[in-house]
């Protein structure tokens, strides 16, 4: 493995497992959809970032674009809670309009600023974040993409392990985390803002589509997979990794995209262990 | 400790968009009791647990746990919520689920204790599910799903418990398991709020009744308030179930379910 390829598959593993943590509890808590919004409506503060930043290198501006993913929870919050609107159609509005309204400052910027077209925008690529590297007193210390994630991940970690009773009662039973006086919104604002933070950091890589296939096939599978949260999370974290290392050689295979073929790989690995669990049951009822 | 209210209930009111669900609704219950919320489907008993635990808003009114706001007093209730409230294919064992009772506002971030590990094991052998404490809960019947809910208040160690129709859908074993165990409870000076929709078995569990229909119908011993008249104000139209009932009161003190029938 050449260094540039070990570079791409840490960046790609360090997205993967942050998703996958996040994922485990979006999907416990039937809110991937929020999840998908958030990653969304991002754009219009990427752009913005971007757009203000004319070097590329200020991830404050970026932590300041994560705060739209926020917002979008708030808005969807409010017109699914107050304005008594349907859930759906609150996501649906709120993420869209807010995704559009980033494609049109983009559009509107983007001859002064070639780094960042809809294409990158939608899909990312990741097999080009080897390109940007940090180099310091001729060390090689990574990417810039890496060092765009790896905070977030160290967070994300420490967020999830030493808070997990809050996070495993507030995804069983919110009522009851409630009943216990314990500060529910604040823990899903601190949640949904990781969620934000991560598609706007691992957006340049893999993109705001694409990110939410991390966020939801391998968790979702490991859900098949096991009976127990702390459990689950490994899993999905182990199918991420599996699902990068297989996705970063079929796509030199076949020459495709890789954040692309990562993403058909975890949905491979979904229908197997779909297929497997089936074919388990199938048996135990002809026995 | 008697004589003391457990839980104060003044000029409480709940609107959902604009409607009425509680209205104006005012009572204070005793301790050490079991007490029982009536009243038919629809009528604002769970709202009512909800509003005493702030868990909805209230839109006039207030609440007073032992003389005091629940903010002060919130590790001495447990909550016992409506089994359909939560998702059971969750990925977590009974154990897990039990040990949420011990779970702390503000130790959470802090490793559960020696002690509290015991008292969840306690709490697990007091509903009989030593057996399937490594369990999913996913794969237990709703009456092992329900002593699931309980043993997780029990673990917390309250003294007043609030538990929403903890009776529906569940075995006659588990109906005696529960029931042997609310009476332990009682005879150890706990306070259980039941809320409960079936009048026929009304005259067996509870001490202490609360009649319900949006208003406050009645509520006073179960032997004083358990009356033609009040069931009549608060199952209103509901006439099949009414002559049921009448016949029921007439027939009072009548034991329903004999000793013997129920199992073994
Ligand atoms: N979150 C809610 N939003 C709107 N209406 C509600 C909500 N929860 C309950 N209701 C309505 O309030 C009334 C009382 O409900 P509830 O307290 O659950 O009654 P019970 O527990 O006695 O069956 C019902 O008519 C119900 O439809
Ligand atoms: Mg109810």
């Amino acid at each position: 493995m050449s260094l540039n390829d070990f570079l791409t598959l840490l960046t790609a593993a360090t997205i993967g497992l942050s998703c996958a943590i996040l994922g485990c509890f979006l999907v416990l808590r039937k809110v991937v959809m929020v999840g998908d919004a958030i990653s969304h409506s991002v754009l219009p503060g990427i752009a913005i970032a971007y757009i203000v930043s004319a070097n590329f290198n200020s991830s404050l501006l970026l932590i300041g674009a994560a705060i739209f993913g926020v917002i979008t929870t708030l808005i969807i919050d409010f017109f699914h809670k107050k304005l008594k609107l349907q859930e759906d159609a609150s996501i649906g509005i709120t993420f869209t309009w807010l995704f559009a309204l980033g494609v049109i400052i983009i559009t509107l910027f983007t001859e002064s600023n070639t780094d960042l077209d809809q294409d990158c925008v939608l899909f990312g690529e990741l097999s080009s974040s080897f390109l940007d590297k940090i180099i310091m007193n001729d060390y090689l210390i990574g990417t810039r993409s890496f060092w765009m994630i790896f905070p977030v991940f160290l967070i994300i970690v420490i967020f999830v392990v030493r808070g997990f009773k809050g996070l495993l009662l507030i995804s069983f039973n919110e009522e009851y985390a409630k009943s216990k006086g314990i500060h529910v919104s604040m823990w899903n604002l601190i949640f949904m803002s990781l969620v934000s933070i991560t598609t706007v950091m691992s957006f340049e890589s893999v993109g705001a589509v694409l990110v939410v296939g991390l966020l939801v096939i391998p968790p979702a599978t490991a859900y098949i997979l096991s009976n127990d949260l702390k459990k689950m999370i490994f899993i999905a974290c182990g199918l991420t990794l599996l699902a990068c290392i297989l996705g970063f050689y079929f796509s030199i295979l076949i020459d495709v995209s890789m954040s692309s073929m990562v993403i058909v790989t975890c949905g491979m690995l979904f229908f197997s262990v779909l297929a497997y669990e089936k074919l388990k049951k199938m048996l135990k009822s002809k026995k | 400790m008697k004589g003391k209210s457990s839980i104060e209930v003044h000029n409480l009111s709940v609107t959902y968009q604009n409607v009425p669900v509680l209205w104006d609704i005012d009572f204070s219950l005793p301790q050490g009791q079991i007490i029982g919320i009536v009243g038919p489907n629809g009528s604002g008993k769970s709202t009512l647990l909800k509003a005493i635990m702030d868990l909805v808003p209230i839109s006039s009114g207030f609440v007073k746990i032992m003389d005091k706001s629940l903010g002060l007093v919130r590790d001495l209730v447990a909550y016992v919520p409506q089994r359909e409230s939560v998702d059971w294919n969750f990925p977590a064992s009974v154990e897990d689920v039990v040990m949420m009772g011990r779970y702390k506002k503000n130790k959470l971030f802090n490793r559960l204790t020696k002690i509290d590990k015991e008292l969840v094991q306690e709490a697990i052998a007091k509903v009989k599910l030593e057996k399937y404490k490594d369990r999913q809960i996913a794969q237990l019947s709703g009456g092992q799903q329900q002593r699931v809910f309980i043993a997780r208040a029990l673990a917390q160690g309250a003294d007043i418990y609030i538990m929403d129709e903890p009776f529906v859908g569940v075995d006659m074993a588990t109906e005696k398991t529960i029931l042997d165990l609310l009476i332990l409870m009682k005879n150890e000076g706990k306070t259980i709020i039941i809320v409960h929709h079936d009048i026929q078995t009304v005259s067996n569990f509870f001490d202490y009744i609360v009649l319900l229909n949006t208003r406050l119908i009645a509520h006073g011993k179960t032997s004083e308030t358990l009356t033609g008249e009040n069931l009549q104000a608060t199952y209103g139209g509901q006439l099949n179930l009414l002559t049921k009932i009448q016949t029921l009161i007439k027939a009072k003190d009548f034991p329903l379910r004999e000793e013997g029938f129920e199992d073994k």
